[in-house]
């Protein structure tokens, strides 16, 4: 249909069309720090794109922002080109991004498979008088989320998790948890802070073997991480951050060899 | 069993009856949605209010009665179950409006305080305006319900009354329980858990707080009803800030989030609490009973918050088994099936779950 690779190798043909996710002179401060600076950035439908860079170069800080969590200072940000800035994070989770947190936010008094059904949108028997008319008015529904609840936490590796207290899951199995939950969503643009923080190394194959299966089903992704290899084996794009600015932009190995990058890493 | 202990024991139960129905509504509030509030009471108190004037008559040459010797600022004298719905109706407007104006504005602890002030607040302007609702003195006479419908009177008609509000307490049974195992009481906890993340899927978290907060106001309105269609009286020293912390000491003690639990409080909490201090050994003056009575309330709260957290019947947790959906004509794996049971119902560790964290 397009042309392929127009910029790099790991660009993608979609590139020719308007980005999904679009950021223009972003800007957030607290107080005096400048947390992001003007930055600009786009995002491919069906891409992968890596944000890295040393700590407190301002990744999560884009993730909130875009999420509307945080409102930007400065700047516009646009999914398919309608503009996202000022609205409210439920306003933007309904338009098709979902998101995960650094510090991980499961509902720890619900159980991991109930954190899953928190998750799909306009639910029957949701609302007051969908509740009142009973399990028979929303059971329906409800059974064919919790078949697809179950789907993921087997390919996830954590069925036997289903019933017990996300509370009580180990680090690295809460953030597993919130991947699927923001995958239960079924968003257009996944924006996952450090998915492998604390994640057991055998458990980051199967990680990365479910979000290419979902990469490959047209899911686009923003992904904040440290673990290169993850990275490299994940991301069309690399984006490189420094004290809240794009240092810069390309395949990983390219970045890699970036003085810049070194640089930053080495005084970050 | 004599007359006046039937009498005792009618009370007793209707009672029972309006502390089941305020603790659901505001464990809804509280306890599913994690809106803490301290000015609870002031919902009921709007109820109470709104029942008598719907059953008091005109103020002045109405039903006989009461013409001349209480003033409020309107009434009309409506059939059963009218007054009810008004009382329902009272306690879920007044929820609405002090719902849109504090819950958005402010957080947790915050939330709790202002809404005790409210409720202050509610106190100070009947209590001062006497032409609105008779002051200090409060109504007196309100009419029974279906009294002249059912032709009974003295003890058959307390009894009666006993039936009713346990009438009552089963439909608002279903209205708690409903809410509790629905998708809209998952996302409420959710909320509760994690405003946060539940924001971040897409929740709407103020409309769900806000419709949670205003259906525990009417069964608080509701609980103020039935209280009052049996008392037959009202006024400001019934529904002091004091009473909203026993209802906050029954859900804490019997079970955050757990209907069942809060039954149970509200069974346990007058008993230790009304029975208690009689065992104490007599102090000085009596008036120091009231003050111990205080003391225990805060104690007992703050042991159960720090030793047993969840309350003595602790939220349900809802699980699943993918068996479930077998019988729904789903197609599952035997091998799949069997592992949840061994490992959901016995809590066997499997390997594929060996996702060890930091
Ligand atoms: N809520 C906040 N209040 C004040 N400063 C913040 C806040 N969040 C982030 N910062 C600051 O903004 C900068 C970028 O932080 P962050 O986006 O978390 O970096 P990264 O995710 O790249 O490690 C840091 O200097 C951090 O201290
Ligand atoms: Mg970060």
């Amino acid at each position: 249909m397009m042309e392929m690779s127009v910029v790099s190798e790991g660009v993608r043909e979609a590139e020719v069309s308007a980005p999904i996710l679009e950021l223009r002179g972003v800007s957030r401060q607290f107080g005096g720090v400048h947390a992001v600076e003007d930055i600009s950035m786009s995002v491919y439908e069906g891409q992968v794109v890596g944000l890295i860079g040393p700590n407190g170069a301002g990744k999560s800080t884009i993730v909130s922002l875009i999420a509307g969590s945080l409102q930007s200072t400065d700047g516009k940000i646009f999914l398919d080109q309608k503009e996202l800035s000022g609205l409210a994070p439920d306003v933007i989770a309904r338009r098709g991004i979902a998101r995960t947190f650094q510090v991980s936010a499961e509902f720890s008094r619900l159980t991991v498979l109930q954190n899953l059904l928190v998750a799909p949108k306009e639910q029957k028997g949701e609302g007051l008088f969908g509740a009142l008319a009973g399990r028979r008015y929303w059971g329906g529904s409800e059974s064919q989320n919790i078949e697809r609840a179950f789907e993921l936490l087997t390919q996830f590796g954590m069925l036997a998790k289903a019933n017990d207290y996300a509370g009580s899951m180990s680090g690295g199995q809460r953030r597993l948890l919130e991947v699927m939950r923001a995958i239960m969503v079924g968003p257009r643009v996944l924006l996952l802070d450090e998915p492998t923080a604390g994640v057991h190394p055998n458990m980051i194959g199967e990680l990365r073997e479910q979000l290419v299966r979902l990469r490959n089903q047209g899911l686009t992704i923003l992904m904040v991480e440290h673990e290169m290899d993850f990275v490299r084996s994940m991301c069309d794009v690399v984006i490189v951050m420094a004290r809240g600015r794009v240092i810069a932009k390309g395949t990983l190995d390219e970045v890699r060899s970036d003085p810049k990058v070194m640089e930053a890493y080495v005084a970050g | 069993m004599s007359v006046s202990v039937q009498f005792y024991l009618t009370l007793l139960l209707v009672y029972v009856g309006v502390n089941l129905i305020a603790c659901w509504g505001l464990n809804l509030q509280m306890g599913v949605a994690g809106i803490l509030n301290f000015g609870f009471v002031l919902f009921q108190a709007a109820g109470a209010y709104a029942y008598a004037l719907f059953t008091l008559g005109p103020v002045s040459g109405g039903a006989g009665l009461n013409a001349g010797y209480q003033v409020y600022l309107w009434g009309t004298q409506l059939p059963f179950p009218i007054p009810f719905l008004a009382a329902i109706a009272a306690g879920g407007l007044l929820a609405a409006l002090v719902g849109v104006v504090v819950l958005p504005r402010l957080r947790g602890d915050y939330q709790a305080v202002a809404l005790l002030v409210v409720s202050l607040i509610g106190g100070g302007i009947v209590l001062n305006n006497i032409s609105l609702l008779n002051g200090a003195s409060g109504l007196s006479g309100i009419p029974k319900p279906l009294a002249g419908v059912t032709g009974l009177s003295g003890i058959g008609y307390s009894w009666f009354y006993v039936a009713l509000t346990a009438l009552i307490c089963l439909m608002v049974w279903y209205v708690v329980h409903q809410i509790g195992v629905s998708p809209f009481g998952r996302t409420l906890r959710a909320i509760r858990e994690s405003e946060a993340a539940a924001r971040s899927l897409g929740k709407d978290v103020k409309r769900k707080r806000l419709t949670a907060f205003i259906v525990g106001g009417a069964l608080g309105g509701l609980s103020g009803a039935v209280l009052v269609g049996f008392i037959n009286a009202w006024a400001p020293a019934s529904w002091g800030y004091q009473e909203t912390f026993v209802f906050v000491t029954v859900i804490i003690i019997g079970g955050f989030g757990s209907n069942l639990g809060v039954a149970v409080g509200v069974i346990l909490v007058p008993i230790i609490f009304g029975e208690l201090p009689t065992f104490l050994p007599q102090l000085g003056q009596a008036s120091w009973l009231g003050a111990i009575q205080l003391i225990l309330y805060g104690a007992l709260t703050l042991g159960f918050l720090w030793f047993r957290p969840r309350g003595i019947v602790p939220e349900k947790r809802i699980s699943y088994s993918r068996s479930d959906l077998v019988g729904r004509g789903r197609q599952v794996e035997a091998n799949e099936m069997l592992a949840v049971v061994l490992a959901g119902e016995e809590g066997v560790p499997r390997h594929d779950g060996d996702v060890s964290g930091q």
